[in-house]
């Protein structure tokens, strides 16, 4: 390996590769470290403007507020959030199934791919806001569609929370789908064929061959999937953000204050930075520890459960 | 042995002949123009169109005659006069989830584009309508670069910002991811591993806990009201260009940089001239990918940008959608803003799809 340096001045030589090496840890450090100790220090504390002089050591009070006796708000935006998550599983399935469709077909994969993979390179405001219109009740193409079948049209992003919701999560999924066909079109692409020969000499069903062959063989970008679009899922905001839009009637979860499209890292937001519900950046940065303790530990038990199903032997 | 197969009369024979130069004449120069023209032509009920529609629509029942003549041939005498080599090639039951998948993610696209061409009133018009019936006004591209009076801005500048924010800390971080990628990959030094494990664990940090606190930091240094939270920190590179970059050096064979290295050259030769144009690929893909992610990033801006002249497109998109109700100018913006991300694909397509499945570090 040391292939650079066989007469080198060691220390100087070796300082140097160091510091290139530094780049992106000095970065770390300066814009990463600094506001998560930042965090930590005023998650103990009571602040209601970035003057930090104003602080008010309150120990772990806001940690109890969230936890214990926190709004309908904090609760309903943990809620939103999990049913937000529904999309993971919905996508990977969906993606699978197409994944496999477009490796049987012999001309025009490339094509369909290319095809699929376009929404991964749109901006989510843009697509928030033209499923916005999508979705109107009146003069939204979904419901001129249902109409035109003989349907009744839907409030889509109006009539309750799981209507929200599940628009939501329709456009996610449709945002999300080229990047997992891609994943999966090139792992499905390098299992060996001869599995597949053995296994069909074998008089094996079809059903058989996904689950004995296949799904094992990808096991390990379904799992590499799952766990990222878990992390990605927990700390969405833009989507539900941009599918309100502005002054537009949002469902609330059982009657309540708190409105669906609240996710958490919406609902930290709204804590830092939104006037009505101006909670402080002490629960703001509270509210944040909690959401990554949360995160970290579906990261982990997802990892753990992984080690049981993802196979890399293949 | 005597063949079983019924000779195929010549009427079929000679089908094949009409199929193969009418069908493409009819599709290409009848059909598609002739629909577009009826779908676009400006009044609606006016003679020109009804001849239109008239005319593509019996093209149409030509077209599907001579389809069904072509499967009629087909299952009589095994013969078939034409073929379209995707559907020879292809099993029709695997590609029409294909087809109707197409169809969906090609769906908000056509109304995102078509509201755009709408004239105004019709846009904002209750019924929806599958194309401009009233013709194709173009005037909400122009006031793209002419009306900003209420947000601030208007979209031509907006985009101008987004570039800018996007370009340089892609660039300044590519180079520095780069050059750690290399140290890490190539060159020997203490604590390598140790660096490594480190940077390895920052990229676990979530986002969700500094945001607030990166606007107290950043407010701190008086950098609020200007674009630097947004260049600044990607300048320093990121922990996961680094790991793929790293991953990718590594396949760089050991004895090219031992040759250079005995032919003289340090290792910042050896990394300029040698590392850096083996890596091209790995480097241009990551350089979309990141010019793509941060082009399209929304919260970063919405929090720290707080003047109207700085705003990058997404923030800008966003006010204007809370400030006009207009369907036309607002979709007009959502194509102009995609405009751009849409060319990189189409030029890069190859690269982008091949660095998204290489930067998952899965095989293949």
């Amino acid at each position: 390996m040391d292939n650079c340096g066989k007469r080198r001045k060691k220390t100087k030589d070796e300082f140097t590769s160091a510091l290139a090496a530094m780049g992106p840890l000095v970065g770390f450090a300066l814009f990463g470290l600094v506001p998560l100790v930042l965090a930590t220090v005023v998650s103990l504390t009571e602040l209601h403007s970035t003057n930090l002089s104003e602080m008010e050591f309150v120990g772990l009070e806001n940690y109890k507020t969230i936890l214990t006796n926190g709004d309908n708000r904090t609760y309903a935006s943990y809620l939103s959030t999990l049913v937000y998550t529904l999309n993971v599983p919905i996508c990977i399935a969906l993606s699978l199934f197409i994944a496999n469709l477009l490796n049987r077909i012999k001309l025009g994969q490339r094509f369909f791919r290319s095809a699929f993979f376009i929404p991964y390179v749109c901006s989510t405001v843009v697509i928030g806001q033209t499923f916005r219109v999508l979705y109107q009740q009146e003069s939204g193409v979904f419901n001129a569609i249902l109409s035109f079948l003989g349907f009744q049209k839907v409030g889509w992003l109006t009539e309750s929370p799981f209507s929200f919701m599940a628009s939501t999560i329709i456009m996610v999924v449709w945002q999300g789908l080229g990047f997992c066909i891609v994943l999966f079109q090139a792992a499905l692409a390098n299992v060996d064929e001869s599995y597949y020969e053995a296994a069909r000499i074998d008089g094996a069903s079809k059903f058989q061959i996904f689950w004995k062959i296949t799904w094992p063989a990808i096991s390990p970008t379904t799992g590499y999937l799952i766990t990222m679009k878990v992390i990605w899922a927990l700390q969405a905001m833009t989507e539900t953000y941009i599918l309100v839009g502005p002054n537009a009637i949002v469902p609330t979860w059982g009657g309540s204050d708190a409105y669906v499209s609240d996710l958490v890292v919406k609902h930290i937001y709204n804590m830092a930075f939104m006037s009505p519900y101006q909670y402080g950046y002490g629960l703001a940065a509270a509210a944040g520890w909690i959401l990554a303790i949360i995160v970290f530990i579906i990261t982990r038990i997802n990892m753990k459960s992984q080690k049981r199903w993802v196979n890399y032997d293949f | 042995m005597i063949s079983k197969e019924k000779q195929t009369p010549l009427k079929w024979k000679s089908l094949k002949t009409l199929y193969k130069i009418l069908v493409p004449i009819l599709l290409w120069i009848v059909v598609i123009p002739g629909a577009i023209l009826s779908c676009f032509s400006s009044r609606e009920g006016s003679d020109s169109r009804i001849i239109c529609i008239s005319i593509t629509l019996i093209a149409l029942i030509l077209i599907v005659t001579l389809a069904l003549m072509n499967r009629r041939a087909e299952k009589r005498y095994g013969y078939r006069a034409y073929e379209n080599q995707f559907i020879k090639k292809n099993d029709f039951k695997t590609a029409l989830p294909l087809f109707v998948m197409l169809l969906i993610v090609v769906l908000p696209f056509y109304v995102l584009i078509v509201t755009s061409l709408k004239s105004t009133i019709e846009a904002n018009n209750i019924a929806f309508t599958w194309w401009p019936t009233q013709g194709i006004d173009l005037n909400s591209y122009k006031e793209l670069f002419t009306y900003g009076q209420v947000i601030g801005v208007t979209m031509g500048e907006a985009i101008i910002n987004s570039f800018i924010y996007a370009i340089i800390p892609t660039a300044v971080g590519l180079m520095v991811s780069a050059l750690s990628a290399y140290a890490f990959a190539k060159l020997e030094f203490k604590g390598r591993n140790v660096m490594y494990q480190i940077l390895i664990m920052t990229m676990m940090m979530p986002g969700c806990v500094t945001m607030t606190t990166a606007y107290i930091m950043y407010d701190k240094l008086e950098w609020t009201n200007s674009p630097l939270p947004l260049v600044v920190p990607g300048c320093f590179g990121a922990a996961t260009t680094v790991m793929f970059l790293r991953e990718y050096f590594m396949g760089i064979p050991d004895a090219m940089l031992e040759a250079a290295r005995i032919d003289g050259a340090g290792k910042w030769k050896c990394f300029f001239e040698i590392v850096l144009p083996l890596g091209k690929p790995a480097l241009i893909a990551q350089l979309i990918l990141g010019f793509v992610s941060a082009y399209n990033d929304f919260i970063a801006p919405l929090i720290y940008l707080n003047e109207p002249q700085r705003y990058t497109i997404q923030v800008a998109l966003d006010f204007l959608n809370g400030a006009i109700p207009d369907q036309t100018l607002i979709a007009s913006a959502g194509v102009f803003s995609l405009a751009p991300m849409l060319l990189l694909y189409v030029v890069f397509q190859k690269r982008i799809i091949s660095g998204i499945s290489m930067s998952s570090g899965l095989k293949g």
